[in-house]
């Protein structure tokens, strides 16, 4: 998912490759989705009706993420995969 | 003082229309003027990236018309400079999205808030550019001293005519004064020749002006490049003042001894 893209779910966004562009999970309002990504470069990320801005230099970026709302404050964290 | 909308147009694309809307709102912006840079090009929306602010973007110019927020939360407000505010676009719709009136509407709402807005158009005679254009007052057109942009501004010039907006002024962008000089590029004189409008600035082609646009930082930010002089003079000039135009001869030329030679009022 390229720079520019955008994509709205009501419910989990799962990209399987890069994301880039502006990811909004939960779009209704559910604050319970998720966004998952193997490669995480997303400048803005969004949940429910929450939004959150992110640094390029932030240790995240690049990485496979899981990003969720817990206690009203986004939590990243990595995405593990079992085969 | 009352609030002044200038929509930027060209009816050719590639010419400068976004680079002059982000230098100009940065240029007026920073002397004090409340500014909003209103990006009309609903669909390939670039002056978000320009001005650098294109991950701080929430809700659009769209989201605004159709009510999914009101106007002030969807303006961007940008860092750097006190007063300067993006309405951006949506990227994921398209010009259809709005209609004239509400375009109207839009800029009328801006007015009591601001002293500027200067609308980004897009390329294009059709519906996008009677959108950027029916809410302002007043209108700049970017040219290149090239005879199928001339012909395009000339089009464009009519239009604006037809549609009242005045003053109509011309900026002409990307002269390249040693093409100029040799004959093998239209100088100003040869521009104005054939469209009948006033000039407003002549800005020199300028490599800073594309690391600038990668970088979203516009050259009136900060910096002493040929362009960036340009704009800002544009600047003075669209508030009132009597700016003499650059020299354009030579620029790159004048080197250490014309350094040398302006130091001792030569």
């Amino acid at each position: 998912m390229n720079d520019g893209a955008e994509v709205f779910a009501g419910g989990n966004i799962v990209v399987w490759g890069r994301l880039q562009g502006i990811a909004h999970a939960g779009s209704e309002g559910n604050a319970d989705a998720r966004i998952l990504t193997r490669v995480f470069e997303a400048s803005q990320v969004r949940i429910g009706r929450k939004v959150s801005y992110v640094d390029k230099d932030s240790s995240w970026w690049g990485k496979s993420v899981v990003i969720g709302i817990e206690d009203e404050t986004f939590i990243v964290r990595p995405l593990t995969i079992q085969s | 003082m009352t609030c002044r909308v200038i929509v930027v147009t060209s009816g050719k694309g590639g010419v400068g229309k976004t680079t002059t809307t982000a230098n100009l709102s940065v240029a007026l912006a920073s002397r004090g003027y409340k500014v909003v840079a209103m990006d009309a090009d609903i669909g390939l929306r670039n002056l978000d990236v320009v001005l650098g602010l294109e991950n701080r973007i929430v809700y659009t110019l769209v989201d605004v018309v159709e009510g999914n927020c009101r106007l002030l939360q969807a303006l961007v407000r940008d860092k750097r400079v006190n007063n300067l505010h993006l309405l951006p676009a949506a990227q994921t719709r398209t010009k259809d999205a709005v209609t004239p009136e509400q375009m109207r509407t839009l800029c009328d709402e801006l007015r009591e808030h601001f002293d500027f807005v200067l609308v980004d158009s897009p390329a294009g005679i059709e519906g996008g550019f009677r959108n950027a254009a029916v809410g302002a007052d007043e209108a700049l057109v970017v040219t290149t001293p090239e005879v199928s942009a001339v012909r395009d501004a000339d089009r464009i010039i009519g239009m604006l005519e037809a549609m009242g907006k005045s003053p109509i002024r011309l900026i002409i962008n990307r002269i390249r004064p040693y093409m100029v000089k040799r004959g093998d590029m239209l100088d100003v004189g040869d521009v104005l020749d054939i469209l009948a409008v006033d000039l407003v600035g002549v800005v020199p082609d300028d490599d800073s002006v594309v690391t600038s646009t990668n970088r979203g930082e516009p050259l009136t930010l900060g910096g002493n490049s040929p362009a960036s002089k340009a704009f800002e003079n544009i600047s003075l000039r669209l508030c009132g003042e009597d700016v003499p135009f650059l020299n354009l001869d030579n620029p790159e030329k004048e080197g250490l001894f014309g350094k040398v030679k302006k130091l001792f009022g030569l």
